[in-house]
């Protein structure tokens, strides 16, 4: 939405956003702890990690959950199905783009009025959001009922099912975070997605700029 | 009447007891101490109590083939016994015969001896030893080879020694028994402190449960459940330690939650390969992770990071030429 020269989002489009960033962060920060099992942690100290990533993660899960209802009780889900013909041109065409450094025209600025998105973050966006995270969320709240004594009675099954949902959980949330790297240079690496860094945290962005993030290719014409 | 026919049950044992002394050492206890359970008489009141040691389990113990003469060694040809003397284990263990030098080689009984005098369970219960005298019998007793206090026995049983345990299920389940039969939420006086003092005063119960008395760790029953409780609470620098320490001192998280974890001597069967039961791959987060998936997951976050670089780089270095035209 433009108003008044500028970009804004709407307090829950920032609140979600912000919401997800950080519990994301608190729990890569835990998780690294807790599974590169860094020394020199207290037992106080180890216990506090353990509670904080147990409750940000169902705090995680409960963001998720809410947030894919909502994508599909809107029909906001438009926005993140790509369209699979000449998927790959036009990724590739939009990957050129960011990789020259974001000059220019983007390719697919006025293509795809249907979305939000252009085509690789319609890509990357339809694999995090559906698969990724998912995965991530999945593996960890069935790790956490296998360890608080809802899952197998048995030792050696438990045993077994939590080596390999902390395989699936580890695997995913590298994943995550080498998205997260990918996303927060993208955003900030330039003028405009620093520019960018002030809409999503104060929910505008100055006039001039490219608008806010995913908007580049659907600009409603202010009134 | 019941009392009466136990009565001459137990008087026709003796009898039997004394007659067959000669023969076999082991009767003349039998007919009181390891007789048909529940129908023991007790010398002078005739109460029946269940009799102190458990003959079904007797049998099914390492320590079957022991007379017990062989440890019970003087104050036991009067009734009620008075001045008793009993052997410790480390008057027999270390074993000299081949074979029981072999099943004992694991263990440095003389380290253990000296580390249980050394640990809580000793210096925390020394008074309570200080009369040597059992409140109910007034019986004194001397035990050879320890100093007067707590010893091996205690929680050791030795009447019913059992073969080492296979899993780590089992490992788990035995040992922590030996711990919770005076730790627990209300453990019950074990058997084999018949001639211990004031038991009330050595065991240490946790009211709440044990649950509740570990909620400082999170997820503490799943602990409970996997863990010994020596895991957490003696040094792991000795194979066995008897060290037991206070619950304060208890191990840091680190200890089993990183690469060297000290479950690894839950999991060791002592031939070099894991016990059965600990499956091929036990998960314990920060001890048995993937180092295959750790140098891809960190191998990926690297690139990501030498990409990201790399493209700055080309950039800042396009923007110089493009300042220089």
């Amino acid at each position: 939405m433009k108003a008044g020269g500028g970009w804004h989002a709407s307090n829950a489009a920032r609140l979600w956003h912000a919401t997800t960033i950080l519990l994301f962060l608190v729990l890569l920060a835990t998780g690294a702890i807790l599974h590169f099992a860094v020394p020199s942690l207290g037992r106080a100290g180890y216990t506090l990690v353990v509670r904080l990533h147990d409750i940000a993660g169902i705090a995680f899960s409960a963001v998720l959950v809410i947030y894919l209802v909502f994508v599909f009780a809107s029909g906001y889900r438009v926005h993140y199905l790509p369209r699979w013909h000449g998927l790959g041109d036009r990724v590739r065409a939009q990957a050129r783009w960011y990789l020259a450094g974001g000059s220019g025209s983007p390719p697919a600025a006025g293509e795809a009025a249907a979305s939000r998105f252009n085509a690789l973050q319609q890509l990357t966006y339809f694999l995090v959001v559906f698969l990724l995270l998912p995965l991530l969320v999945v593996s960890g709240l069935l790790y956490f009922l296998e360890v608080w004594g809802a899952g197998a009675a048995d030792p050696a099954l438990r045993a077994w099912r939590l080596g390999w949902l902390a395989r699936i959980h580890e695997v995913s949330a590298f994943a995550g975070a080498a998205y997260l790297l990918v996303h927060a240079y993208m955003a900030l690496g330039t003028a405009t997605g620093r520019a960018r860094l002030g809409f999503m945290f104060g929910g505008r962005a100055p006039a001039g700029t490219s608008g806010p993030p995913h908007d580049s290719e659907r600009r409603e014409k202010s009134p | 009447m019941r009392h009466h026919a136990v009565r001459w049950l137990c008087l026709a044992l003796l009898a039997f007891a004394g007659a067959a002394a000669a023969q076999d050492r082991f009767v003349v206890c039998e007919a009181c101490h390891l007789g048909i359970e529940n129908l023991h008489a007790e010398p002078g009141t005739g109460a029946i109590i269940v009799p102190k040691v458990e003959p079904v389990r007797f049998a099914d113990s390492l320590h079957v083939g022991v007379a017990c003469q062989d440890c019970h060694v003087r104050g036991y040809d009067s009734l009620p016994h008075h001045d008793i003397r009993v052997r410790g284990c480390v008057d027999c263990h270390p074993r000299t015969d081949a074979a029981g030098a072999a099943a004992d080689a694991a263990f440095d009984f003389r380290r253990l001896a000296a580390e249980m005098r050394e640990s809580a369970h000793f210096t925390a219960t020394r008074d309570a030893f200080a009369s040597r005298t059992d409140l109910r019998h007034g019986i004194r007793f001397t035990v050879l080879g320890e100093e007067d206090g707590f010893r091996c026995a205690l929680c050791h049983h030795p009447h019913y020694m059992a073969a080492p345990a296979v899993t780590v299920a089992e490992r788990v389940e035995t040992e922590n028994a030996w711990c919770t039969s005076c730790h627990a939420g209300e453990p019950e006086r074990p058997p084999n402190l018949m001639l211990a003092v004031e038991w009330d005063a050595l065991a240490s119960p946790a009211p709440a449960g044990l649950v509740a008395q570990h909620a400082a760790i999170p997820h503490a029953e799943r602990h409970l459940d996997a863990a010994r409780c020596v895991d957490c609470h003696a040094p792991a620098a000795e194979p066995h330690s008897h060290a037991v320490l206070a619950g304060s001192a208890s191990a840091t998280c680190q200890a089993c939650h990183a690469p060297a974890s000290r479950l690894e001597a839950l999991w060791d069967t002592g031939s070099g390969e894991r016990a059965s039961g600990a499956q091929d791959e036990p998960y314990v987060i920060g001890a048995t992770r993937s180092r295959m998936l750790d140098a891809l997951g960190l191998g990926l976050l690297g690139g990501v990071l030498i990409l990201i670089l790399a493209h700055l780089l080309w950039r800042a270095w396009r923007r110089i030429r493009e300042g220089k035209r």
